[in-house]
């Protein structure tokens, strides 16, 4: 094969790459909201007793409210300078340390956009994820539990023997009360999550249909 | 003329005299053979791929290499799934040599329903004698396509053709240093046409590292680490690294190996979430390459 017989391939080629080269990305058109998306994150993973809540205070961070987390490490609008997102990315000992798992790409991300975002203190109603009808552990049920509680019943040494990284520990619980009790605030249990305020009523209406459906793996 | 003859037959005395001193066989003819012919490196790696990324290595003129690929699950998941054994993706591969320093082939993978197609060029061999080139540089070019029903998998975002498509393009600098040695070092830009998010880059640079070191001449260990400059978020336990030997036996070659790598083209096993090293997020895997003659030499 001749040099010039190779440019009939390489040039068609070379067109049809060029022409179908996009750039694109997914814009989230809801845009994240401070306090169901961004606050529960802080407050289930970095405020465990002895780390960053209002009492502890640890290295000068409260992770607890609005106020107190853009008053240290953020920088709005800046998610790269912004020393807390650069913590939970560090190589080697990111935060929230061991015995604490690193946060989720899904958290990392979601606080990054924030900060983008200009790290508002930004609400959203949270009616339209309101649906009791037929809620799905894998998509409704479980992503809450994973932002209010695994901080400390996930990872490799969950705390109070309640294991919420997988289906069984969560269908555990279930069964013998605890979970509803703690988020309900029930008298008997100990009210979850900790320094954090309760769940809201939608979200707890939520689990409680699912649990109602018999707690299915789905 | 004779001035021209004499003053070579004396260089050559002279540098015959050199390489006696290093202690290497100094006979006239091995040196002539140097100087005047052209001895291209081959065998750098037994196959074009080192595990997961292209190699330095090139397909032979009308030779076809189907390759299969498989990678099971992961390890950590205990011995209820058999050390991951009972799941498995893999990737049939189909590459065809073209010229001495041209190939291109396709491939189609279970992970994402994702065919790949690639055109390999060699633009420096590295070879000694006549002409001494130190490395081989090598350019690679390639394309994949995602084949999911609704590869973007977002409510209200249009599946179109140019949202399941990504590219990569990669530069091979790799060097045999001697008969069990061999490195490589590849640049590569790898695009995706959309993102998740706007925080995740659309080009991705990485550099991947590539080796191999032989025991016995059927037997030798092979590597390949890529490193991936500005991936978000940024997580050093995504960058996949595989450890594997590589095994000829007659006809085929056989690379068994342990990667945390989850896809089997540039695109997936760069960009896409792999495991963790530390956590034993790893998969057992192997390629089978065999070599047919598809194009009838000439003699």
């Amino acid at each position: 094969m001749n040099i010039k017989n190779l440019w009939w391939w390489a040039f068609p080629l070379l067109c049809i790459t060029s022409i179908t080269c996009t750039r694109e990305y997914v814009e989230d058109l809801r845009g994240v909201c401070f306090d169901s998306d961004v606050l529960p994150i802080f407050q289930s993973n970095c405020t465990q007793s002895g780390c960053h809540n209002s009492q502890d205070r640890k290295e000068g961070y409260d992770l607890t409210s609005y106020e107190s987390i853009v008053s240290r490490g953020i920088v709005p609008g800046d998610y790269k300078a912004s020393k807390i997102y650069k913590a939970l990315v560090a190589v080697g000992e990111p935060m929230p340390q061991s015995p604490y798992n690193r946060l989720t790409d899904a958290q990392i991300t979601t606080i990054a956009l924030w900060i983008k975002a200009g790290a508002a203190h930004t609400t959203c109603s949270d009616t339209t994820l309101c649906d009791t009808s037929n809620p799905k552990f894998s998509t409704v049920v479980s992503p809450i539990l994973q932002t209010y509680c695994n901080g400390c019943h996930g990872g490799t040494s969950p705390l109070g023997n309640v294991d919420y990284n997988t289906y069984a520990g969560v269908k555990a619980t279930v069964t013998n009360g605890k979970l509803m009790g703690s988020i309900k605030h029930t008298s008997g249990f100990s009210a979850m999550p900790q320094n954090a305020n309760k769940l809201s009523d939608c979200k707890i209406s939520v689990i409680q249909a699912w649990i109602d459906a018999g707690a299915p793996n789905n | 003329m004779k001035r021209i003859i004499r003053i070579a037959s004396f260089l050559l005395i002279l540098s015959a005299a050199a390489s006696a001193q290093n202690g290497q066989d100094g006979s006239l003819l091995s040196l002539l053979d140097e100087q005047f012919s052209l001895d291209r490196t081959t065998n750098a790696f037994k196959s074009p791929r080192v595990i997961n990324t292209h190699s330095m290595e090139m397909l032979a003129p009308g030779t076809m290499d189907f390759r299969i690929l498989h990678r099971f699950g992961d390890v950590s998941r205990g011995g209820y799934e058999l050390f991951g054994l009972d799941q498995a993706s893999m990737r049939l591969g189909f590459d065809f040599g073209i010229t001495p320093n041209l190939m291109a082939g396709f491939g189609r993978s279970t992970s994402k329903k994702e065919t790949d197609a690639f055109v390999k060029y060699r633009i420096l061999w590295q070879s000694k004698g006549r002409r001494n080139i130190p490395f081989s540089l090598i350019w690679v070019s390639g394309m994949t396509i995602n084949g999911l029903h609704d590869p973007v998998g977002i409510e209200g975002v249009a599946t179109t053709f140019g949202r399941r498509l990504g590219y990569y393009h990669e530069v091979i600098i790799g060097r045999k240093f001697s008969e069990r040695l061999t490195l490589q070092l590849s640049p590569t830009l790898v695009h995706n046409n959309i993102v998740a998010n706007i925080l995740v880059p659309n080009d991705l640079f990485a550099v991947g590292f590539g080796g191999r070191f032989k025991f016995t001449k059927r037997l030798a260990l092979v590597w390949d680490y890529t490193y991936a400059i500005n991936r978000f978020p940024a997580n050093l336990n995504y960058n996949p690294l595989s450890l594997g030997v590589d095994i000829e036996t007659g006809g085929h070659v056989f690379q068994l190996h342990f990667s945390n790598a989850v896809g089997m083209n540039e695109r997936a096993y760069i960009t896409d979430e792999n495991g963790n090293w530390l956590k034993g997020q790893i998969r057992f895997g192997f390629n089978l390459s065999r070599v047919f003659q598809i194009v009838k030499r000439k003699i």
